[in-house]
């Protein structure tokens, strides 16, 4: 029981956590005090550390919007981001009953004519600022994954292929997202028209920029694993005489998985990276339009707000990386006993 | 018609030019319906190569390979190959990895059908209880049980044996032998076995047949086992016909070496020094630099 707990802390990226279970069980405590003291209180202390320089340095740096905050004035301004989350939810709220009354009244006058409701033109609060990122990082990571992985693993098949889309792969990799997001927001001001958008165009191009930036470490990825799939196992598909979609399924692709699932996890990496700089250019309304408001506007509390969209980024992105890293373990199968 | 043929079958890799291997050269045999063959030889001489050539996983540079009257052209499940370093595939579970055979083989069958079947092999070889489990789980011994089950699961009209044992430790090796014995006599079937032990050869051949030491090797003069069957191990330990041609077997072997000292039997019998590969470690480097 405990020890799979543990294991599976560990699997999930809670290893740390390791010690003060064993603890709390009883197990060993006089070896377990060391390994908490290392893995919990030592990284405390250096975000402690951290803070403290910190504060000590920030009011010192004057700008000509006053002087930089500390962390006391960021961890303030994140409360404030908060309260006007709730507000917003409330004249949200309000604003929907409202809505609801005057269809109700206007359905009493006018019962053979149609009711259309007045949308919410409040602006997007900063909760819903990281959910458009979220799901637009999501979204280029979906179309990333669906192009990279099957052109991987052809490129990992056959070495034709791979030889052919090489110098493609090289010459693309290194591109910029700054350098895309024009060429992709012309065409697709050009080529999506629809009478009736699913999408915005700014949520569009945002995607786009962010799939075409971070399918390189998956499709690479993919190409190694696929490629160096153990030479046995392919020929016991041999002697089987698999067809190519049960050799791809049952061999190629599990054999390869821990492969594209490293790869996955870079893309990812990379897709919440580039994104932030799209979402500033193509005015998505994410975080990274967050930033360009805040900068435009410029008031006194503006270094706080964009530093604590700065701390955002950076607990949302290690939160995916876990978050990839658990499926990651999950997917790589053990081929030692134990 | 013979079931397995070689005329004048020789193999080498490389470019042509002084840095080409002749791996095998002017290999003549032919195998008999239900018969069972051992080739025997030392490590590195060619014995997989030739066990390949007649899987179809590799095609001859001079002569023809014929099974069943046809040249070999390409892999087919006809031939059940049971590979040296077992070749299970690690995602699937025992179960799993005699289905696969059994899925892929087997089309006309309806899926009860095909269960049975599975189920059936193995329990043939013994692994009822570690249906549900996966290779990682199981021990040297058990895996090659699950890589034979595999083989035999879609009914091969041969069955080809790459030193099936030859990774194991003594003891698995004797109650393996025992069970390969066991199956031959009750399913007959056709099988070539490579193997390295002059033992292994004696107690479960018809004939045995040494390949002499690469490059450029071929096969030496048979030796016909006529021992009666079951051979139990124990027994031929006194049995006067079987130390004789043990003696005689080993002779020629270490003949083809040149060695000294052909009288002390252990030092002869050549073990290999092979490990099953163990593909897991490449995972693990991969992931320890992202971590």
């Amino acid at each position: 029981m405990l020890n799979r707990i543990i294991h599976t802390l560990e699997k999930i990226g809670f290893g740390w956590l390791t010690p003060v279970i064993r603890l709390c069980a009883g197990q060993a405590p006089k070896e377990q005090l060391p390994l908490i003291a290392k893995g919990i209180l030592v990284p405390i202390l250096s975000v402690v550390l951290f803070c403290l320089v910190w504060a000590a340095a920030a009011p010192k740096v004057q700008t000509n919007i006053g002087t930089v905050p500390g962390p006391g004035e960021v961890f303030s301004q994140a409360g404030q981001l908060w309260e006007d989350h709730k507000e917003h939810r409330e004249r949200r709220a309000q604003h929907a009953e409202r809505q609801a009354e005057l269809q109700v009244r206007f359905e009493e006058r006018f019962p053979d004519r149609e009711w259309t409701p007045r949308p919410f033109t409040g602006s997007p609060s900063y909760m819903d600022q990281i959910v458009v990122s979220l799901k637009t990082v999501f979204a280029g990571f979906l179309i990333a994954s669906f192009v990279a992985i099957p052109i991987g693993i052809l490129c990992g098949m056959s070495s034709t292929v791979y030889a052919g889309l090489n110098p493609i792969i090289q010459i693309l990799k290194p591109v910029s997202p700054l350098a895309w997001l024009p060429i992709v927001m012309i065409l697709v001001a050009a080529l999506y028209n629809p009478a009736n958008p699913m999408f915005e165009r700014a949520f569009l191009s945002s995607a786009i920029v962010v799939a075409l930036c971070s399918l390189w470490p998956t499709l690479i990825n993919t190409a190694i694993g696929v490629s160096s799939v153990d030479k046995d196992h392919l020929n016991v598909a041999k002697v089987l005489k698999l067809g190519p979609a049960t050799r791809i399924w049952k061999i190629i692709l599990p054999s390869s998985l821990p492969y594209i699932f490293t790869g996955l996890r870079l893309s990812l990496g990379v897709g919440w990276m580039v994104l932030i700089a799209a979402e500033m250019l193509a005015q998505n309304p994410g975080l990274g339009k967050f930033i360009w408001d805040m900068y435009q506007s410029s008031s006194s509390s503006t270094l706080a707000y964009i530093m604590v969209a700065v701390i955002t980024i950076g607990i949302i992105g290690f939160a995916l990386d876990r978050l990839m890293l658990t499926l990651q373990n999950l997917v790589s199968f053990e081929e030692k006993p134990g | 018609m013979k079931a397995i043929e070689f005329q004048n079958v020789s193999k080498g890799f490389g470019p042509e030019g002084p840095n080409r291997e002749e791996v095998l050269k002017d290999i003549n045999l032919s195998v008999e319906e239900g018969e069972f063959v051992a080739i025997i030889g030392y490590s590195g001489s060619g014995k997989s190569t030739l066990i390949n050539l007649i899987a179809g996983l590799q095609k001859p540079d001079v002569g023809s390979v014929l099974f069943r009257g046809q040249p070999v052209r390409d892999c087919d499940p006809e031939r059940g190959l049971v590979f040296q370093n077992y070749s299970l595939l690690p995602w699937l579970t025992v179960y799993g990895n005699v289905a696969l055979a059994v899925n892929s083989v087997c089309k006309e069958l309806s899926p009860k059908e095909r269960d049975e079947r599975i189920r059936h092999y193995i329990e043939m070889v013994n692994l009822s209880p570690a249906i549900d489990k996966r290779p990682a789980e199981l021990s040297g011994g058990m895996r090659q049980r699950v890589s034979v089950a595999r083989a035999l699961a879609t009914d091969p009209k041969i069955l080809l044996l790459d030193e099936p044992l030859s990774a194991l430790d003594a003891l698995t090796r004797g109650v393996l032998q025992n069970e390969i014995a066991q199956i031959w006599e009750r399913e007959r079937k056709t099988v070539l076995l490579i193997t390295n032990s002059v033992d292994e050869g004696l107690l479960l051949a018809d004939r045995v047949i040494p390949l002499t030491l690469g490059p450029g090797a071929t096969l030496g003069p048979e030796f016909v086992v006529d021992l009666p069957r079951p051979r139990r191990r124990a027994d031929m330990n006194h049995n006067p016909e079987y130390i004789r041609m043990r003696t005689e077997i080993t002779a020629y072997l270490s003949d083809l070496r040149g060695d000294a000292g052909a009288q002390d039997d252990d030092k002869l019998i050549p073990f290999p020094n092979l490990q099953p590969l163990d593909p897991s470690e490449r995972s693990a480097h991969v992931f320890s630099w992202v971590r």
